[in-house]
């Protein structure tokens, strides 16, 4: 008998460009691994409602990873604009909070000044690279995440561990 | 199937101690080689927001991400490290309740919403120590899945037993 395979694809982008905008957002992106986490959980949520039988934690781990890279390369093209308007964003955040503050932690002037840089062609493909398999990290968790919170329960029938007569005698009582 | 199951274990050993390393990285290589530096933090940007108010330091620089997050990344390396070391009853009661994975999310849930609405600023080590102890129950779960993911052979229930 096979395992029936669920379909992941689907969920998966979604879920994946849920996490890839989100992160990207200034302001939204605040909330550290939440989005990662939170768009691999959506992505097995929506797996669950279309698949008709229980799935396995591998599969949460599966979906997750997938919307995992498929947020990461969202998240990149959307970085490239938002960089130096995230950049922009904090550098005035920062400024503003400094003036409330008597002494400012270190490295928080060389971050005030700190201007954007375009980066070369290797450096590109080896964030794009690692930021990917980051958000497959994260997005394999959050698949478990998910597995965690919209498990269906196995029916009754399957969880059944009544032994099968290996020959018709293994059935009569009194062995 | 011991052979992959060692090989999984190393696999994420070897992915969570860089990534961790990688927070360490980042602020001492800031002086030294700043490019590098620049690209580490970027890297982890997408997942923190990097607030020196909420980081520790290091050399004079704040790591790559924030406390809470430096506690989710070192809870799961060092349970991952050990997983090996616990017993399998343990493993077992753990691995079938992933219900657990919400639970320990509760305490930085909490701590979460009252450093939101202002209500509470937490101090960075209980921040840290949220993070760490959520991530730390994960590596129990991933093992779980990978050997789900590994296993070859086909279920108990379709294998013809032939009698002894």
């Amino acid at each position: 008998m096979e395992k029936k395979q669920p379909e992941y694809f689907i969920p998966a982008l979604i879920g994946g460009a849920l996490m890839g905008v989100a992160s990207a957002i200034p302001f939204l992106n605040c909330l550290c691994c939440l989005w990662a986490v939170a768009g691999a959980v959506f992505s097995f949520f929506l797996l669950n409602q279309k698949t008709s039988f229980p799935l396995q934690l591998s599969d949460g781990l599966l979906v997750g990873a997938l919307a995992g890279v498929i947020g990461g390369l969202i998240n990149f093209l959307l970085e490239i604009p938002l960089t130096p308007v995230n950049l922009r964003i904090g550098q005035r955040f920062m400024t503003s909070v400094s003036k409330f503050m008597k002494e400012l932690p270190p490295g928080w002037d060389e971050l005030l000044t700190m201007d954007y840089q375009a980066a070369d062609f290797p450096s590109i493909l080896i964030s794009l690279l690692l930021s990917t398999l980051f958000f497959a990290l994260f997005g394999a968790i959050g698949g478990l995440v998910g597995y965690s919170l919209f498990k269906k329960e196995p029916p009754k029938e399957m969880n059944d561990e009544t032994p099968i007569p290996q020959n018709p005698g293994d059935s009569q009582s009194g062995f | 199937m011991k052979v992959s199951k060692y090989f999984w274990w190393s696999v994420t050993v070897l992915l969570s101690g860089t990534i961790l390393a990688g927070i360490f990285l980042a602020p001492w290589l800031a002086a030294r080689s700043p490019g590098i530096s620049g690209l580490i933090y970027a890297l982890y940007s997408p997942f923190c927001h990097q607030l020196p108010l909420r980081s520790y330091f290091l050399a004079g620089y704040k790591l790559a991400v924030c406390s809470r997050c430096s506690g989710i990344y070192a809870g799961f390396f060092l349970s991952t490290l050990l997983y090996p070391f616990w017993g399998k009853k343990l493993k077992n009661r753990l691995e079938t309740r992933p219900a657990l994975i919400i639970i320990l999310a509760v305490p930085m849930g909490i701590d979460f919403l009252l450093n939101l609405l202002s209500l509470w600023d937490s101090p960075l080590f209980i921040k840290n120590m949220t993070g760490f102890i959520w991530s730390s129950c994960l590596p129990f779960f991933w093992f779980k899945a990978l050997q789900e993911l590994g296993r070859t052979s086909p279920p108990k229930d379709s294998v013809c037993k032939s009698s002894p």
